[in-house]
């Protein structure tokens, strides 16, 4: 089965945090979906980073799309970026800019012509309930409504990987059954997916495979 | 063509958000920019000035009164053959009486035995030969023939023009270049607070997959705009002066065109390495 992420034999530092991941061999198929679990605070979102290559692992080999990441080619690494949704963590709205903007800023990188852009964000926006927002700055939305904006921004351009830290942290009730429900679609719909959690038995997801984020390693 | 015309708009829109640093960067060019346009001018303007006092410069050869009329030929021949010499001019002891009585308004020999003023050929020289090393060789080979008795020209005078020039052309070069420095640094440094205010936009548009030429475009636009309209508004400050304004005694000498075309591209490339290094620290 074709892999969308395979991490083989990673070993990770940083300068801040000092050793995150020593020996750390992973994959996620495509169309699956990982949860990734741990208590807060152990550096989970370094798993994201690592993957959109933000951080060169001491040693080991990322594999994304069957082919080697390397985050020193920024290139490469861009045109990586450009298959990847990202959601909450480091992935957030830029809070100047209306939410219309943020959704379509995908479609730009790929080219979309006006018009197309417009109709594929008003149906996202339609699609996720986000419709009245479209021209509010996204810096006042609330924490569910960002969460769902950036949902919207993370498949509006068909991005085959979505990498999803903590989606309801912060969340009430109506909003995280909100989410998980969007989530689920997206499960079915074949997307890959990998989310961060601290409670993956919150989102009960199909066919989800769950991994705890312990010392370095996941098991 | 799609990406290029978003980059264009997303720089209209960086300048439209924050019109008052962009005036104060434009005006702060157009400012470096007049600089160089006046110091520009004013080199070129000393220099006609210098050209037009130089053309005057010509040598006399005086002869000794002795000297046979075949010498003299021999001498003249010599001359035709020299390369620089525009023209020269046989003075007679007795032209040389008429010169002087025209110049004094009196004939101050009148009375003497003998005219004393010396026989001489005026010597004019070809505007790109007027320089002290050429005038020294000529008249060091003028000075080989018999019956020479004295050379002039106006040598120390010459030296010290030419000194003058090179000076004037050494200041405008070092003049220019600290100029075009404080643009480029004027231009990184607005480039700089512009990319600052859009920081959190080009990390996240970096995490979505932008690559670090399509992020740092705005910006390069940015500096070439403001490069570019600076140097525009430069000259036509100047050229608003020039047509409204004469200096009596003087004349300004503008650049040819094809110069200014060859300086807004110096200004053009200014505005992207000014933008461009701006930008490059934030990606």
């Amino acid at each position: 089965m074709k892999q969308i992420i395979d991490l083989i034999d990673i070993s990770l530092s940083i300068k801040s945090s000092g050793k995150i991941f020593d020996g750390l061999t992973f994959s996620l198929p495509s169309g699956g979906t990982a949860l990734i679990c741990g208590p807060p605070n152990i550096k989970k979102t370094a798993l994201i980073e690592l993957i959109i290559g933000a951080y060169p692992p001491i040693k080991g080999v990322i594999l994304l799309f069957e082919k080697k990441l390397e985050a020193k080619k920024g290139r490469a690494t861009a045109r990586v970026r450009c298959k990847i949704g990202g959601v909450g963590g480091i992935f957030d709205l830029v809070s100047y800019q209306t939410v219309y903007e943020n959704i379509a800023y995908p479609l730009i990188l790929k080219s979309e012509s006006g018009s197309s852009r417009k109709k594929k964000v008003l149906q996202k926006l339609t699609d996720y309930n986000l419709l009245g927002k479209r021209r509010e700055k996204a810096g006042n939305l609330t924490r569910g409504e960002k969460i769902l904006a950036q949902l919207a921004r993370a498949t509006i351009a068909d991005q085959p990987l979505l990498l999803i830290d903590e989606p309801l942290a912060g969340l009430d009730s109506e909003m995280s059954s909100k989410i998980i429900g969007i989530l689920k679609d997206l499960s079915v719909a074949g997307h890959s997916m990998l989310i961060l959690t601290t409670d993956g038995s919150r989102l009960n997801l199909p066919d989800a495979r769950e991994y705890f984020f312990d010392n370095g390693a996941l098991k | 063509m799609r990406k290029f015309f978003y980059l264009k708009f997303k720089f209209l829109k960086h300048l439209c958000k924050r019109p008052l640093p962009a005036i104060a960067s434009l005006l702060s060019m157009l400012l470096l920019f007049l600089m160089f346009d006046l110091v520009w001018i004013a080199s070129l303007s000393v220099d006609r000035y210098y050209e037009q006092v130089l053309a005057e410069v010509d040598m006399e050869i005086f002869f000794d009164d002795n000297l046979p009329d075949s010498t003299m030929n021999t001498i003249t021949d010599a001359l035709k053959d020299l390369e620089g010499i525009e023209a020269f001019e046989f003075i007679s002891k007795d032209d040389a009486r008429a010169k002087l009585h025209a110049l004094m308004g009196m004939d101050l020999l009148e009375g003497l035995e003998n005219n004393p003023l010396p026989k001489s050929i005026l010597i004019t020289f070809d505007m790109h030969f007027i320089t002290s090393t050429y005038l020294n060789d000529t008249e060091v080979k003028l000075r080989k023939f018999n019956g020479v008795t004295e050379i002039f020209y106006p040598r120390f005078w010459l030296e010290k023009a030419e000194a003058n020039r090179l000076l004037v052309s050494h200041s405008v070069l070092v003049i220019g270049a600290v100029i075009f420095l404080a643009a480029i640094l004027n231009l990184l440094y607005s480039v700089r607070l512009s990319v600052k205010t859009y920081d959190e936009e080009l990390q996240q548009y970096r995490l979505l997959g932008a690559g670090k030429m399509f992020l740092s475009m705005p910006f390069i636009f940015e500096g070439i705009f403001y490069s570019l309209f600076a140097f525009a508004g430069g000259w036509l400050i100047i050229y608003y002066g020039t047509a409204h304004y004469t200096i009596s005694n003087f004349e300004i000498v503008l650049p040819p065109q094809i110069d200014i075309i060859r300086a807004c591209i110096v200004a053009l490339v200014v505005g992207m390495i000014g933008g461009y290094i701006g930008v490059r620290r934030s990606l």
